[in-house]
């Protein structure tokens, strides 16, 4: 075993104290062979392939069957990619609507538990549920709600049972409808969590502050609009900045509903990326589509940071 | 009581309704799988099982083969998960315990993995699993839900070491401890609940994924619960109703079990990785 183990004379002077703490825990040695295990891993299966994705990204063809280096030709592709253009649409859609979702909806609900029901913690652990299930079975659990045939799924059979059978739909078959449907089955999903984050926040507001707006006379609505919601403003900017990064970044909660479908009406950018490369074998195209998603997402944040986080401390990229 | 005993009744119901809104889609999957083929035929969906019929049990083991995927989920997750909390709590030590130049810069580098997307990594690292030969084997996932899990790990640890005293470590160092002890015999039990916390919120990551274990492995026998229940009801999805609602209670139940069990860890857990970003 190395690391240099030093005698130590009884009475320790401070000089020899540092001297010992300096010996043995600030052993280089012991220090690169902690490190190694996870820094090896992590080299080889995530720096690398991120080095390896912008190169291949530079390529056609895949690699192995005939990978021919093409320089910025993939890059201009994605300019005149219809598909493309259109997944970026959709994507910008989908993450509108989820963000607000989740956070707007998840701040509501925090909010009404913290108001009426702060002491059920059956209640949190209830609704934070979703989010640790499997995605495919959310997925096919969400494709019997909005199923039409061959039976009325749930959502269909609740309709009809309150006389709107006017709007009955294929919800996801329906190209006007699914990205709703795909949205409502992710806000479901992480409005729990969202919730919880909010709810942390409330929390941590000091009850005075609150009695003493209370006592001098303030309404429910001022109470929340000038105290709370100030208050809550870190943790509101911190998980828009956590909300957007899983958004930008979702793919098998997708997959998981429609696949994509129909056409190519739910197809988000991360969807486009897997079909190129691994369903029409375009690796290098696909690389390239890759790199623009790992683009989106390193600017979305930066540019959240700088305009929700004030102090330049908090700024991450 | 601020705001009015009406304002507490609306804010009383309209809680009740959107717990009952997350709530009640699991319980009518539950419910929708001991249904026989006659019940969602005859009668709305909404509807209560008229007895209970467990055949839709049977044919999702027998004939979907859940059982399979079970193992094969289980055999990528926890060689996955002490792998994690091994060098996980070991690289994580000297970033958070020892003062030493590069640690910031070893810090930065790993914390870089827990925002990327997937994506820009699935080409490159399906042509190297395919050059090691381990495309299509549970070791290719085992790999890289490691490699990926690591940074958070690494986060978690170091956040919640950063809170050992100095003076535990100093005194140590003054009777003669080495690294490696001071690691094992301080560091590591002391972390005990960062261990727990991470081995809980890692769980549920590495046994819902989808986009490795679609990526890697198209055999049917090693396919995961979720890849395989994809599968699985893609074959019978339309017509069966049953044993499609069978596969996907049986997929949420453990999960649910566990949940309850470690609801506190995994919500702390979640909620300290997305706070401190």
């Amino acid at each position: 075993m190395c690391g240099a183990v030093r005698v130590v004379l009884l009475r320790t002077s401070p000089s020899d104290k540092g001297k010992a703490v300096r010996t043995s825990l600030h052993n280089r040695t012991a220090i690169a062979i902690l490190l190694l295990p996870a820094l090896l891993i992590y080299l080889v299966f995530v720096f690398i392939p991120i080095c390896q994705s912008f190169y291949y990204s530079l390529h056609e063809g895949i690699p192995g069957l005939g990978l021919k280096f093409s320089g910025i030709k993939q890059y201009q592709r994605l300019f005149s990619d219809s598909i493309l253009l259109k997944s970026l649409k959709v994507t910008a859609e989908y993450t509108a609507i989820v963000v607000a979702g989740q956070i707007g909806l998840g701040l509501l609900f925090a909010l009404m538990i913290w108001y009426s029901f702060r002491n059920s913690a059956l209640i949190r652990t209830l609704v934070f549920f979703p989010i640790v299930l499997p995605t495919v079975a959310v997925g096919q659990l969400f494709v019997k709600i909005y199923e039409i045939q061959p039976q009325y799924g749930l959502l269909n059979s609740f309709l009809r049972l309150v006389g709107l059978d006017a709007y009955i739909e294929a919800w996801i078959g329906h190209p006007s409808t699914a990205l709703i449907a795909l949205c409502v089955q992710d806000i479901w999903r992480a409005i729990g969590f969202y919730m919880l984050l909010f709810y942390a926040g409330l929390i941590s507001i000091s009850q005075e502050l609150i009695d003493a707006a209370r006592i001098d006379g303030a309404r429910i609505n001022v109470i929340v609009g000038r105290i709370i919601l100030p208050l809550l403003r870190p943790v509101t900017a911190m998980a828009v900045i956590y909300c957007l990064n899983g958004t930008l970044k979702a793919f098998e909660t997708v997959v998981a509903l429609t696949g994509g479908g129909p056409g190519y009406e739910t197809t988000l950018t991360t969807i486009y990326m897997f079909d190129a490369a691994f369903t029409y074998g375009e690796f290098g195209y696909g690389s390239t589509i890759a790199v623009l998603i790992l683009m989106e997402c390193v600017v979305v944040t930066f540019l959240a940071n700088r305009l929700l986080l004030r102090k330049t401390s908090e700024v991450i990229w | 009581m601020i705001g009015s005993r009406m304002g507490l009744m609306v804010a009383k119901t309209l809680t009740i309704l959107l717990t009952a809104f997350i709530v009640y889609p699991i319980l009518w999957t539950i419910l929708c799988s001991f249904k026989d083929s006659s019940d969602f035929l005859m009668k709305p969906v909404y509807s209560l099982p008229s007895k209970v019929y467990t055949d839709n049990y049977v044919r999702a083991l027998v004939v979907g083969k859940m059982h399979v995927f079970f193992k094969n989920s289980s055999i990528a997750t926890f060689p996955t998960l002490a792998i994690i909390v091994m060098a996980g709590s070991m690289a994580a030590y000297p970033i958070a315990l020892i003062r030493w130049r590069l640690s910031g810069l070893v810090l930065s580098f790993f914390l870089t993995g827990i925002m990327i997307p997937y994506q820009i990594v699935l080409t490159s690292l399906f042509i190297i699993h395919k050059k090691l030969g381990t495309l299509n084997t549970l070791t290719c996932l085992i790999i890289t839900y490691s490699a990926f899990g690591l940074p958070l790990a690494i986060f978690l640890f170091a956040t919640y070491m950063k809170y050992i005293p100095r003076e535990i470590m100093e005194s140590a160092a003054i009777d003669g401890c080495s690294i490696y002890n001071a690691y094992a015999r301080i560091v590591l039990p002391l972390s005990k609940n960062a261990v727990l916390t991470v081995l809980s919120l890692e769980f549920f990551i590495w046994w819902n994924d989808l986009i490795f274990a679609m990526t890697f492995i198209n055999r049917v026998e090693l396919k995961t619960i979720q890849t395989g229940l994809l599968g699985f009801v893609g074959e019978w999805g339309e017509v069966q109703w049953g044993p499609v609602f069978a596969g996907i209670t049986m997929v949420i139940i453990p999960t649910m079990i566990l949940y309850f069990a470690l609801n506190k860890r995994v919500i702390q857990g979640m909620i300290a990785g997305a706070l401190k970003m």
